[in-house]
């Protein structure tokens, strides 16, 4: 069948169709992201936390951006030579168009991986370590300043995968799992760990259950295995889908007595008094076996990811309704590298409170406990002085309100109270801030650690109390809405880009043969994807200086 | 729209001017957020940098429409179709308005009781 007016235009609108459908599908694009615009600006005049500006690494957006105006033209050439039917020049500029998508989305892709492993904790006072965490050596060792342990010293879990210092470690003597929800993956990390330790996980008390058809024991002193737990699910429900047959079958037969014990009654009128009859069931009954008792023998220290575990003092539950019994051990979250420490939160909450934020900070934990960290301050709080001298110096003050000399330009909160990556590097390279010399790699990735170590430049082996910490994260959606906001606008995009790629990528491998049968008809299609990847380009235009500059 | 082979082949020259003006719009873009005396306002980031920022980009975003997406010479059910899209974003926006202009609408609870909000 011939689809009407693709190639040649309506006579009442002029147009043809694939043109208006592109239009009106952009028209409800730009609702789309128009929403979550509006969404960015509530969430930034609402957030009751400082928000991050400018805080994301300029260069790959602006280089991103650079790549996108590029494709723009591009792809606007692509078209302009299918209409002049130079088959070798459209395959040409399509072709850079199709590389500049990609090039897009690896460096989208660079710019969340970096992100997605960069640490961010916030104490309970408010400030903000960021950072990256260490891995857990055996024995408990932490990895010195200057340190390079070999693959062979770090402790690895059961995937033979190393342990970041994040984690919640939990001395358990008893572990009751969840019959039905038990988390394969975590029991078998268990008990890898009670093996490396020598201890043994076992069942602490028989069981006597059924399968449905013949009974099954489960003795106590059985060493815990995934296959044991799994053959107790299955008699545990097993048994459960039984009785619950017995309990049903039991009601009806209740129920049916009652209707003919009450004749004439409406149903409500008796229904209350209709119950299982449990005396007759109960020789029927299969045991059932909610949650299953181990006892670990020497007590061994299991870790478990934050997330993970609701802990006390002497118990904890997993998320798979795992209980543990036994005590928690202390379980620090230790920074291998700080690369930034931020007071703006605990500055805001200090003037709420009307507290000096200086003072504030100077007591704040961090501080207090980790001189490194307090020599950076004192050298950042030298240069925010000579800022604010250089400031005045060149635009000078004016009269406020009451009458009173200010200066003009001050320093922003963020210079005052944020020591970022780049301050650690001028104060390492006996520099002013700001006068650092970062290469194009750290633009793009961040902080070189290992490479700029013998330098002593970040703070390393930083050691967070747990209970300290009031919030911890990646710097992922969680972290704070603006992360939420800019993962959801730039990931959204992302798939834009994808599609739209895809699209031009099919016109490009796939469209000779249209190309020769109808020319027109491929520049016509070329200008719909076209325009589609204009979209995508112009979202961009406003995306790049909303997260990245303002 | 320019629509002959040779209408085309003259509009090129325009595509990389746009090119061009797009590049560079996003390089004034960057300086005035980085480089200290193109900073305009106060110092860092405030509304006169918004405004310059946001205005920068439209300028680039209407030329991609107008001239990359031939807006500038459209028919006339196109600007209706595309006009009703941006109007109703605009609503999306001014939804804020709505909230911000709430007479009971306040900052969270403060010593438990709800509504003793600190105007800011």
């Amino acid at each position: 069948m011939e689809i009407p007016y693709i190639v040649t235009p309506r006579k009442d609108t002029g147009l043809f169709n694939s043109k208006i459908a592109i239009w009106l599908f952009l028209a409800s694009e730009v609702m789309l992201f128009g929403g979550f615009f509006s969404a960015y600006i509530f969430l930034r005049l609402g957030a009751d936390y400082p928000w991050p500006e400018r805080a994301l690494p300029v260069l790959p957006g602006l280089i991103n951006t650079f790549v996108l105006i590029g494709s723009s033209v591009t792809v606007v050439f692509a078209w302009a030579a299918l209409k002049m039917r130079q088959w070798g020049k459209f395959q040409l500029f399509m072709g850079i168009t199709i590389i500049c998508s990609v090039v897009f989305m690896v460096l989208k892709g660079i710019e969340y991986n970096v992100k997605l492993h960069h640490q961010a904790v916030r104490l309970n006072d408010y400030s903000v370590v960021e950072g990256h965490l260490g891995y857990k050596l055996k024995d408990g060792v932490h990895v010195e300043h200057g340190q390079k342990p070999n693959d062979g010293d770090f402790e690895l879990n059961h995937h033979g995968k190393k342990i970041e210092e994040n984690l919640i470690e939990f001395e358990a003597s008893e572990i009751t799992f969840n019959t039905v929800r038990y988390h394969k993956d975590w029991v078998e990390e268990m008990m890898a760990r009670a093996a490396e330790k020598n201890a043994t996980i076992t069942l602490a008390s028989t069981l006597e259950l059924s399968d449905g058809k013949s009974p099954v024991k489960f003795e106590a002193g059985t060493v815990l295995d995934v296959s044991l737990l799994d053959s107790i699910r299955k008699a545990h429900l097993a048994a459960r889908a039984n009785n619950s047959d017995l309990r049903t079958d039991n009601l009806r037969e209740q129920w049916k007595k009652a209707k003919a014990a009450n004749p004439g009654k409406r149903d409500w009128e008796f229904a209350e008094n209709v119950v299982i009859d449990q005396a007759a069931i109960a020789d029927k009954l299969l045991p059932e076996q909610a949650s299953i008792p181990f006892k670990v023998e020497p007590p061994v220290a299991f870790h478990f990811r934050p997330r993970d575990i609701q802990e006390a003092a002497e118990s904890g539950a997993l998320r798979d309704g795992t209980a543990l019994k036994g005590k928690m051990l202390e379980s620090p979250m230790v920074f291998h590298y700080v690369d930034a420490i931020d007071f703006r939160h605990l500055a805001m909450k200090a003037e709420e409170k009307g507290i000096d934020p200086e003072v504030a900070i100077e007591n704040s934990m961090l501080l207090k406990e980790n001189p490194v960290l307090k020599e950076a301050w004192d050298w950042h709080k030298g240069e925010i002085a000579k800022l604010e001298e250089k400031l005045l110096k060149d635009y000078g003050t004016h009269k406020d309100e009451s009458g009173n000399e200010v200066a003009d330009r001050v320093p922003t909160d963020t210079e005052r109270y944020r020591i970022g990556w780049q301050d650690f590097v001028a104060k390492a390279d006996g520099v002013g801030r700001g006068e650092e010399k970062i290469g194009i790699k750290e633009q793009f990735m961040g902080p070189d650690y290992e490479g700029r170590e013998h330098e002593h430049t970040f703070p390393s082996h930083i050691v967070i109390p747990r209970e300290e910490i009031q919030f911890a994260s990646k710097f992922a959606p969680a972290w704070n809405t603006y992360y939420a906001i800019y993962f959801t606008m730039t990931g959204l995009h992302g798939l834009h880009v994808i599609g739209g790629a895809l699209v031009l990528a099919y016109y490009l491998f796939c469209g000779k043969k249209m190309y020769l049968s109808n020319p027109e008809w491929l520049a016509n299609r070329v200008e719909i994807g076209g325009l589609f990847w204009h979209f995508v380009d112009l979202v961009w235009i406003f995306l790049f200086p909303i997260l990245y500059l303002m | 729209m320019a629509d002959s082979p040779e209408a085309i082949r003259k509009s090129l020259r325009l595509y990389k001017l746009i090119g061009g003006v797009l590049f560079v719009g996003t390089i004034i873009t960057v300086a005035v957020a980085k480089v200290p005396w193109l900073d305009v306002g106060h110092h860092g980031f405030d509304t006169a940098d918004m405004i310059l920022g946001l205005a920068i980009a439209t300028v680039k975003a209407s030329l991609v429409a107008a001239i990359f997406m031939h807006l500038n010479h459209e028919k006339r059910l196109i600007y209706w179709l595309f006009g009703f899209g941006i109007v109703a974003a605009f609503f999306l926006v001014a939804l804020i308005g709505l909230a911000k202009s709430d007479p009971i609408h306040y900052n969270g609870f403060q010593d438990g009781v709800p509504g003793s909000e600190t105007a800011k």
